[in-house]
């Protein structure tokens, strides 16, 4: 059995797209080998399909509980901005993005906040809950270039990076107890173990949104998609190019593997379009809200 | 008797067999058009079943006890799953059922995970929640500076 599970890691690791067929290349070469017999083979794919459970199958609520505790804990750590007018701006601006994304409408809803840190950077937490400093806010040279950071994050969401974070225990042992034939209410020993899992995929989420980042991949898929919901709103795409570029360390958002040039060289085709359009309005709103920030 | 009343269920089934989706999200905008700054028309809610007409891109022409608008494929699923119970069959519990029976990591959970984890600050992530901007102020922004428009 430790050999199966030792074939199924190396072809898992060798980059097989999903779960289902990972297994199956595993049952297969197990069978191949004489380890297993088919009858087995078959069994083992039947109760992998059980226990598969990728961030494709956290469901919205789930997603949503998840990211009320991530927020939690990173409120924990950065304390929430008072300034009425500034996060009043940012969660109109923000909703204003997030309704044109791939996912306009989450369990919940997206909901803004700043946070009171010089520091350049953003967090988004699964579910929609987008926190930004002080700091990446004053990056920000115009509403279009605010737009493109929080059209970035709300990728991010719309994406489910911060799911993916998730290691695959915390969620097998969460669909281990649902596969159950469970009636109302959830007895004491799966609440615990569910609790222990959920705690566990907590610490996942925030150790890659604090400390890790995102992996070059998904930064410059947020990237992209980004400039793309920019494009939707009547922003422009080429803002969050122009963001990046003139940053030079700094961290959470800029603070990544690829650096801030590199993402900005990779965008340099997300040009401004014809029809653009630059408006006084937002740049007098703007300079109002951030004169407060 | 029993017989009359299964191929009556089946009949009512069939009669109502219009493709239905169900919202996937808790509050959830019926919209006048199938475009993102259009204006909402309704408002529907979790579990709610809609009987789905048509589609445009991302957009599902939908109707329900509310009214009748366009919503974003993302905030439904067209799912008809069913648990089984047999123990030779594996069981498949969808994402979606998930979301409708409201368990797996749920409001339960969260309390059991505030005891043990007293430093969070969920005081500030339930005041976050409330600080939702209406979404008629949203779309003034939008018109105001010169945003929107047909993409």
């Amino acid at each position: 059995m430790r050999r199966l599970a030792a074939a199924l890691l190396a072809v898992t690791l060798s980059g097989c797209k999903t779960f289902d067929a990972a297994v199956e290349q595993a049952a297969g070469k197990a069978v191949d080998k004489g380890w297993i017999t088919r009858g087995q083979a078959s069994s083992i794919k039947k109760s992998a399909t059980a226990l598969r459970k990728g961030a494709a199958d956290i469901s919205d609520s789930e997603e949503y509980y998840i990211g009320r505790a991530v927020s939690a804990e990173l409120l924990s750590r950065y304390k929430p901005a008072r300034d009425p007018e500034l996060n009043r701006y940012v969660r109109t601006l923000g909703q204003a993005v997030a309704m044109v994304s791939d996912r306009p409408a989450t369990y919940s809803g997206y909901r803004f906040q700043v946070l009171d840190s010089d520091e350049p950077n953003a967090f988004a937490a699964p579910g929609g809950f987008i926190l930004v400093t002080r700091g990446l806010i004053r990056l920000a040279r115009s509403e279009d270039e605010l737009a493109a950071a929080l059209a970035h994050e709300i990728a991010h969401v719309s994406l489910k990076h911060g799911l993916q974070t998730i290691k695959t225990a915390r969620l097998t042992t969460a669909f281990g107890i649902l596969a159950k034939e469970a009636s109302k209410g959830t007895a004491a020993e799966d609440l615990a173990d569910l609790t222990e899992a959920f705690e566990g995929a907590i610490e996942d989420v925030v150790k890659h949104l604090v400390v890790n980042g995102y992996s070059r991949e998904k930064e410059y898929e947020a990237d992209s998609l980004g400039a793309e919901y920019l494009r939707r709103a009547g922003y422009d795409p080429a803002a969050l190019g122009r963001l990046l570029g003139r940053v030079s360390g700094g961290g959470g958002l800029l603070k990544t593997h690829p650096s801030s040039s590199a993402r900005a060289e990779r965008l340099a085709n997300a040009t401004t379009p014809e029809d653009y359009r630059p408006s006084k309005v937002r740049d007098r709103r703007f300079a109002k809200a951030l004169k407060a920030g | 008797m029993r017989r009359w009343l299964w191929l009556l269920g089946l009949a009512g089934a069939a009669w109502a067999a219009e493709p239905a989706v169900t919202v996937v999200v808790r509050e959830a905008a019926l919209k006048r058009n199938p475009q993102f700054y259009a204006s909402t028309v309704a408002t529907v809610r979790l579990g709610e079943r809609l009987s789905s007409s048509g589609a445009q891109g991302a957009w599902l022409q939908v109707s329900g006890a509310g009214g009748s608008g366009w919503i974003h494929k993302s905030a439904v699923t067209q799912r008809r799953t069913r648990v089984s119970a047999s123990d030779s069959e594996v069981t498949q519990t969808s994402a979606e059922e998930i979301t409708l029976a409201g368990k797996g990591f749920n409001q339960q959970v969260e309390g059991s995970y505030k005891r043990k984890r007293p430093g969070s600050n969920f005081a500030a992530v339930n005041a976050l929640e409330r600080s939702a901007v209406p979404e008629e102020d949203v779309l003034r922004f939008v018109a105001e500076g010169g945003l929107g428009g047909e993409r």
